[in-house]
């Protein structure tokens, strides 16, 4: 199916608005920057080198070689999907989005914006076993089913898939580690209890994958692209653990003594 | 003549120490079952190749097992030592006891990495295991 099919480029017709798409979301993340420093306190510049890598880590999944060689190479697609869904998150999340977007609109908005954040629609969201399942029942759904041959062959549907990668990557980050103001927060035992279980689903799934190569995909670009999902997957979520068990650590200072 | 501990400082540890009892515990069996999956997963899979990946025998609730394993270890392992500085911190760190359980969360990760693979040198590494854990 990858080799001999798959002519409709799509990068011509998408490939540019993208580019433009995500040069704005750093340029108004910047903008946002310097407007709030007059005001405020000065935002700390790692965070904006995050916001950065992080965009051009989700911009490399989808736009350039990595892109172009996950139609045909299942471990580029692997990569790609690392990138986009697992890393672009949680250097996005440690960027801390809303918390500069709250302190750069003027009051008025910012109460309008924290009161979608409080909403019911992303209270369900933000719940840590909602993300999971959207995460890791997302890339079940993909790998396991026809959905993964069917997405090379419509555009719209390749766009989609990526889009919810990405969408749910940055949401199960966010419902774990709590960078920015969150309305319905989870005690730590439970979000670790979650995580545990939805990186286990995550280690099941690339076995799976080694073992049942998904439609159109050859039995030793399975075995590869399994073993990076499953390494690489669990080097960037040990990443996500000991930030989770850092803010652990900091929550439960002993009170009333000097900081260590 | 009334007694005084030798230092106040000595005394206020051990009291301390009880409180944080139980995070002692976890703290201790938890970093022994990251460990010896660490162990297995660094010597044995990697540089030794004893187990696989995956393999023609490996059963579906192997592949679960071992997934749930797995991801467990991970965040034992540094959700442990995140206790482990907490209770310094506290000074509230019961050194006995951390090995203690260390020792029996080390036993019980050797016989769980031994359940969940299939190579049949499992059984030497649990033994070595259990014996060094019991040595230590």
């Amino acid at each position: 199916m990858h080799s001999n099919g798959h002519i409709h480029d799509n990068g011509t017709g998408f490939e540019p608005i993208l580019l433009i798409l995500l040069m704005l979301v750093i340029v108004i993340y910047i903008a946002a920057v310097i407007i709030s420093n007059r005001r405020y306190k000065k935002w700390p510049l790692y965070r904006t080198f995050l916001w950065i890598l992080g965009t051009l880590c989700a911009a490399s999944a989808i736009i350039g070689p990595i892109a172009n060689r996950a139609h045909m190479d299942f471990t580029a697609h692997m990569v790609g999907h690392l990138l986009l869904g697992m890393i672009a998150p949680i250097l996005l999340v440690l960027a801390a989005p809303i918390t500069l977007a709250l302190r750069t609109l003027d009051v008025q908005s910012a109460r309008r914006l924290s009161k979608v954040l409080k909403s019911w629609p992303l209270r369900i969201m933000s719940n840590p076993l909602t993300a999971s399942v959207l995460n890791i029942g997302g890339l079940w759904i993909l790998y396991t089913t026809g959905l993964y041959g069917l997405m090379h062959q419509n555009a719209l549907l390749h766009a989609l898939v990526h889009f919810h990668v990405f969408i749910a990557g940055y949401l199960f980050t966010a419902s774990m580690i709590y960078m920015d103001p969150a309305p319905h927060r989870f005690s730590f035992m439970f979000r670790a209890i979650v995580f545990t279980i939805s990186l286990a689903g995550h280690d099941i799934l690339s076995k799976y994958i080694f073992a049942h190569p998904p439609s159109g995909v050859t039995k030793v670009q399975a075995e590869n692209g399994g073993m990076l999902m499953y390494y690489a997957g669990d080097a960037i979520d040990v990443a996500l653990i000991c930030i989770l068990c850092y803010q652990w650590f900091k929550a439960t200072r002993p009170k009333g003594s000097l900081a260590l | 003549m009334d007694f005084k501990p030798r230092n106040q400082k000595d005394q206020s540890i051990s009291e301390l120490r009880y409180t944080y009892s139980a995070r002692n515990l976890w703290s201790g069996f938890l970093f022994g079952i990251g460990l010896v999956a660490f162990i297995d997963e660094a010597i044995f899979h990697q540089l030794l190749h004893w187990h696989h990946f995956y393999d023609k025998s490996t059963t579906n609730i192997g592949l679960v097992s071992d997934g749930l394993f797995h991801a467990l270890s991970w965040f034992a392992t540094v959700g442990s030592l995140f206790m482990f500085a907490d209770l310094r911190r506290r000074k509230g760190l019961w050194l006995k006891r951390w090995i203690g359980e260390f020792c029996s969360g080390q036993v019980l990760s050797s016989y769980m990495t031994e359940s969940s693979s299939t190579s049949s040198c499992a059984s030497i590494k649990s033994v070595t295991m259990s014996i060094f854990s019991h040595t230590t």
